[in-house]
Order: structure tokens, then C-alpha cells, then sequence
């Protein structure tokens, strides 16, 4: 067993974790407030990831990154920068599906936080920036927690869309779910066991811990 | 409503007879899916009886679905090892008997210099480079030893973007990687036809690079009282179907 395929994973969810928690952040908190009906719309569309097959988005991703799409060719040609293959091309694709994991928990989150203390806080004459910084965050700990567990987890275990868009390249591309499908195709099966036993364990300790504090949480 | 339901039950009655044929289920080599309709159409041609039926995987995973007891009749793989891994695992009703001989050739769609031979893929022109794991899928295999018989592998490994089967480095090749080692028989589809044109956009790799890619199949066990899985097996001998392998350039067995 290799440890490299463990380091890409890691690194992987990392990445999509903190990426997603930023870029979602806004997103999920006019999901929750806004009053606009349209935004039901770029909330399905957000939501579109949990329901597509990944093998829909690998292709889509494929085709988008590669040099000769538009948005391809416009990233060779100014940043010399080749997205297929890569591990920016993963962490794109692995930032897309795990878009509704993030958004969902936020939104959930923000929305749990009452309206009172909201209230209370632009009352006592402090800025959105504030009392989100203050209120909101530390009153959705939970949700927080859930998001970016299941994010993390999801984008380790990240399947489809890496192995379409990634081309297993050692120490880049070549995470552990990679690792176990090619030890399974190469009938290596003890090989495919030491891989993903260990994703079991990790994916159980992080589903365990979110689970737990859940727990604690009802009880106060 | 009696009307509605009438048709569906109608609908159900014609899908069923549709396929009153007995079928031949088959887990084919990924590099086969190209011939899958003019094989299928000569076997319906011979015996109108029967009616082909094909599943495409890379041999390696489709080896661990058949030892799984995936319902296959017929198992047509990449080259010798992997049916023989079924014959030593007595799950088959006979040794395996080669039925073509694959070709490898060399692909890109981009403006490459082709005269340079393999060599090319040590030009900076060619950032990514799509192969089929060499583990599971022989045309991978072979690709790999021929640039190793060329002294070439390492020094452009770090550009090797790897696929899980054959037909995955072609969509690699079509898309995002700049060449690609495929199976020959891929000239012959729609999507590769824009890139058909011999020295320009491919070549066929020197045979001699690599030892040849000899394609077998066994009949399973679970088909030994099968009249369609014989006739389909007695049908990859006959002129009928080496003329279908030949006309997508697989050699005679």
C-alpha cells in the first residue's frame, strides 16, 4: 500500500472543504434570507449535483477543461495553465459535487439561528458583518460542524468525477478511491482491502463525530 | 382508463415478443465495443434465431464480475491472460481459443509531427500523453513495452495521463490529452472518422515493439447447455465474423 493516493485524498478534501465553506457562506445566506422568487431557481441548479449521476458532470468537466473548449483554450492561452488532468481540474470538479453538501448544512444553520437575536443585534446598533461574524456563526456550530464534515468526507470519497477527469497520475490525481478501483480491476484484492478499509474507518470516525456532537447539542 | 391500460399491457405483450429471441449475453474487451453492431449483424444474419448481447468493460473488471457470478454466457477478452484466469478458476467449458489479434496504434488530434516516430511524445508539444492501465487493460500493456523496448517510458512518464480501459484513453485522446495509444479498430467509429487520416493524426506501433495482443474468449460454465452461447462461439471462427475483425484491421488469429 502506497501512502501518495492517501496525501492526494487529503489534500483533495482540504481544499474543496475550505473552498466550498467560503464560496457558500454568501450563497446559503441568500438561500435562507432573500426575498427574491427567482433564486429558487439558482437553488435547484445548486442542488443539481446531489441528484445527477457523476459520471454526467465528469463528462461535462471533461469537456469544459479540456484546450480546446472556450473556457480551456481562454486558460492555455492567458494563464498557460492546463486545467485537465491537474489537481485544480480535480478540486474543480470535486468543489461542484460537493456544492450541496456545503449549502445544504449552511443554509440549515442559518436558518436555525432566531430571528430575535438577529433582531436583538442590528437593535443594539451593530453592522450584518458584525453580528454575522458574532451571532450567527458561533449559534450555527453545529450545522457548521455537519458541512464540513460531510463535505470533507464526500469529496474524499470522490469518485466518478475523478476518474474521468483526473487520468490517475501518481502524487496528483491518483486518490485512494482511484487506488481501490485499480487494485480491484488488477485482481489484487488484498491490495484493494488495505486502501479501503482504511477509507472506511476514516469516513466512520468523521460520520461518528458529527453524529455525536448532534447528540450534544439536542441536549443543551 | 381500460383504454390505457389496455395499451400498456399491449406495449408490455410487443416488448416481450421483441425479445422472444434467445439471447446471447456476452462481457466483451472495451476495444470491441467499436464492432459491436456488424459482429452482432452477421451473428443475426447466421442465426436468425439468436441475438447477441453485449456488455463492455475493461477484461480485468469484467473477469471479477464473471468470478462474482455475473449472469455472462460468453467472455470475449483483450488477449489470453485474462480468459485463461477463468480457465484456471474451472469456470469455463473449454480452454480459451484466440478469436482476433488486436492492433495498437498511435492517435492524437492535434498537429503533431508524426514522422518522429513514438519519439514525438518527448516534444513539448505533447503536455499529456492518454494510456489504458497496463495492469488491466492489454492494449496498455503493449503500449508500455513498446516504449520501454524504445528506451523512451521514463523519460515521458511524467506526462502519462492513465485510463481505465481502452475506450477511456480514447475519450482522453479526443478530449484533453494531446496523443494517446488506442486500439486500431477505433478508426472505424463516427468519432474518430475526422482523425482517420493515416500519418497525420496516426499510426500503426512497429508490432514487433510489443509482444501481440492475441484476443480470446472462453463460453462459462453456466452456459455449457446453451445451443445460443455454442452457436455464437462456433460463429467467431467463421468467415462471417473474421471478415467483420478484419475489416476493422484486427489480425487473423
Amino acid at each position: 500500500m502506497e501512502l501518495s493516493p492517501f496525501l492526494v485524498s487529503l489534500r483533495l478534501g482540504a481544499w474543496v472543504t475550505v473552498l466550498l465553506l467560503v464560496l457558500c457562506f454568501p450563497l446559503a445566506w441568500a438561500f435562507a434570507h432573500a426575498r427574491a422568487k427567482w433564486i429558487v431557481f439558482i437553488e435547484a441548479l445548486t442542488s443539481l449535483p446531489l441528484v445527477l449521476a457523476p459520471t454526467v458532470l465528469g463528462f461535462y468537466l471533461l469537456i469544459a477543461l479540456s484546450p480546446t473548449s472556450p473556457i480551456g483554450a481562454f486558460l492555455q492561452s492567458t494563464f498557460g495553465i492546463r486545467i485537465a488532468f491537474s489537481f485544480v481540474g480535480i478540486v474543480i470538479g470535486g468543489c461542484v459535487s460537493g456544492l450541496p453538501f456545503m449549502l445544504t448544512s449552511l443554509k440549515t444553520g442559518i436558518l436555525g439561528v432566531s430571528q430575535g437575536l438577529l433582531e436583538a443585534s442590528y437593535t443594539l446598533g451593530k453592522g450584518r458583518l458584525e453580528t454575522i461574524l458574532r451571532i450567527v456563526i458561533p449559534n450555527m456550530r453545529t450545522a457548521l460542524f455537519a458541512g464540513i464534515v460531510t463535505t470533507f468526507a464526500h469529496a474524499i470519497g470522490e469518485f466518478g468525477i475523478v476518474l474521468m477527469v483526473g487520468g490517475s497520475i501518481p502524487d496528483v490525481t491518483k486518490t485512494v478511491s482511484i487506488a481501490v478501483y485499480e487494485r480491484v480491476e488488477a485482481l489484487d484484492f488484498s491490495g484493494a482491502h488495505a486502501y479501503a478499509i482504511t477509507l472506511v474507518a476514516v469516513s466512520y470516525v468523521a460520520i461518528l463525530a458529527l453524529i455525536l456532537m448532534q447528540r450534544r447539542e439536542a441536549k443543551r | 382508463m381500460k383504454r390505457i391500460a389496455f395499451t400498456v399491457l399491449a406495449l408490455i405483450a410487443a416488448l416481450s415478443f421483441a425479445s422472444a429471441q434467445e439471447k446471447v449475453s456476452i462481457a466483451a474487451a472495451a476495444n470491441l465495443s467499436a464492432i459491436k453492431d456488424q459482429l452482432g449483424a452477421a451473428f443475426a444474419k447466421k442465426y436468425p434465431q439468436y441475438q447477441a448481447e453485449f456488455t463492455f468493460g475493461s477484461s480485468g473488471s469484467l473477469v471479477t464480475q464473471i468470478k462474482n457470478g455475473a449472469p455472462f454466457q460468453v467472455f470475449m477478452s483483450a488477449d489470453t491472460g485474462f480468459a485463461q484466469n477463468l480457465v484456471d478458476a474451472e469456470i469455463t467449458t473449454g480452454p480459451a481459443k484466440v478469436y482476433a489479434v488486436g492492433k495498437l496504434i498511435f492517435l492524437t488530434t492535434k498537429k503533431l509531427d508524426l514522422s518522429k516516430g513514438l519519439a514525438i511524445l518527448k516534444d513539448t508539444a505533447v503536455v499529456h500523453w492518454a494510456n489504458c492501465n497496463p495492469e488491466t487493460a492489454p492494449y496498455g500493456r503493449a503500449a508500455k513495452e513498446a516504449l520501454t523496448k524504445m528506451g523512451i517510458y521514463d523519460a515521458v512518464a511524467t506526462k502519462l495521463v492513465t485510463a481505465q480501459n481502452v475506450t477511456q484513453a480514447l475519450q482522453f485522446t479526443l478530449t484533453s490529452a494531446d496523443a494517446g495509444f488506442v486500439n486500431k479498430s477505433v478508426l472505424y467509429t463516427k468519432d474518430v472518422h475526422p482523425y482517420d487520416k493515416e500519418g497525420t493524426f496516426w499510426f500503426e506501433v512497429d508490432p514487433s515493439l510489443y509482444a501481440p495482443i492475441e484476443q480470446a474468449f472462453v463460453v462459462l460454465t453456466s452456459a455449457k447447455d446453451s445451443k445460443s452461447a455454442a452457436a455464437f462461439a462456433e460463429f467467431l471462427f467463421s468467415p462471417e465474423a473474421q471478415a467483420v475483425f478484419a475489416s476493422f484491421g484486427y489480425g487473423k488469429p
